[in-house]
């Protein structure tokens, strides 16, 4: 029952406790770091989003209505941030084509060796990462939400304000952004590896 | 040129279409071509997403962030709440409890105080009361009255 303790958690924050709230960041900074990251694409600038994002939480936590699923109101609040920050001009929205943020692929494990015709790690999220900066805000924040965060297309709609008919379809150009981009980069690594 | 059954088959991966929906693109998918290789790209493309390096934030937004919530202002109940934390319950309980144990015995004590004193009472009212009954006139009687216990006594 891990939605409810969120809630629980939450209601406790809404009155001021702040060891309840220490509990509500350790069970999810990972993954609001993770969506900044993928929204921005810059390491640096996910982390600050990050801190905002979980300091807006607290601020707002009496906002919070049991009745909503706790992730659900956690992704709307980092998903308001994200886009107002980016609109602001505050944050340029960075994803590295290659590695020019330096460090935006610095401290990310490497991903094991997959199947033949598969991307490598690094040369994988170079391809994920030029096809965020293709999406659309709104595309890649649901994209990031359904793919590396696992939520339902209900749970993205409510996220973004949106109906889930409009969600299916920002998920499917962003997936399918994303497939064309890899099957690229796929078509053009394939000599470099072969002379490998 | 594509269908418009493609527009579905990310949700019908995703396993977000109602069951007589994913039928109908499963159908679909027997006899048309372009669809099926569609959906085998975006199979493989979310195949593929599970090998991508993981994302570990730093632990300095962990400093960071509790340190900045340390400074925000706590809420009313929350102070209230804190009052009544095991840590400080259990002493404050310990206090109550000796306090009332030392107002009892305080209490019995003056109980044990005020006795005698009570009892000095009572015995000159009854003194009191024998000079009245037998109509003291002179000295020599109050000596008789003082005596009259010891007699009691010696019956």
């Amino acid at each position: 029952m891990e939605g409810d303790a969120d809630a629980e958690l939450m209601l406790r924050v809404a009155a001021g406790d702040k060891a309840a709230f220490a509990q509500i960041f350790d069970r999810h900074q990972a993954n609001v770091a993770r969506f900044a990251f993928r929204f921005v694409g810059s390491r640096a600038r996910a982390e600050e989003l990050a801190q905002e994002i979980f300091i807006k939480l607290y601020r707002n936590a009496k906002r919070y209505r049991p009745s909503a699923k706790f992730k659900t109101f956690l992704f709307r609040v980092a998903t308001n941030h994200c886009l107002n920050e980016v609109r602001r001009g505050e944050y340029q929205v960075s994803h590295a084509t290659q590695s020019a943020d330096g460090p935006a692929l610095d401290g990310m494990a490497e991903a094991h060796a997959g199947p033949e015709q598969a991307l490598h790690g690094k040369e994988l999220e170079l391809a994920v990462s030029s096809a965020l900066a293709r999406m659309s805000e709104r595309e890649r924040a649901a994209f990031t939400m359904c793919r590396f965060e696992g939520m339902a297309y209900k749970e993205i709609a409510i996220a973004l304000s949106a109906s889930e008919s409009a969600v299916k379809s920002l998920i499917h150009r962003a997936t399918l952004g994303l497939a064309r981009s890899i099957e690229e980069l796929q078509a053009g690594a394939a000599p470099v590896r072969s002379r490998a | 040129m594509s269908c418009t059954v493609e527009l579905e088959l990310t949700a019908y991966l995703d396993g977000e279409l109602a069951p007589f929906q994913a039928k109908q693109v499963e159908n679909h998918l027997t006899t048309c071509r372009s669809c099926r290789a569609t959906e085998g790209l975006l199979r493989r493309t979310l195949s593929q997403l599970s090998h991508l390096p993981s994302f570990e934030p730093s632990a300095a937004i962990r400093r960071a962030v509790l340190a900045q919530i340390e400074r925000e202002p706590s809420g009313l109940r929350t102070q209230i709440h804190r009052l009544f934390r095991p840590q400080l319950i259990a002493p404050s309980m310990g206090l109550v409890a000796a306090a009332a144990l030392a107002f009892i015995w305080v209490k019995e004590r003056r109980q044990e105080i005020a006795e005698p004193g009570m009892y000095e009472l009572a015995a000159n009212l009854e003194v009191a009361e024998d000079y009245e009954v037998l109509g003291v006139s002179s000295v020599d009687d109050l000596e008789v009255v003082q005596h009259l216990h010891e007699l009691e006594v010696q019956r």
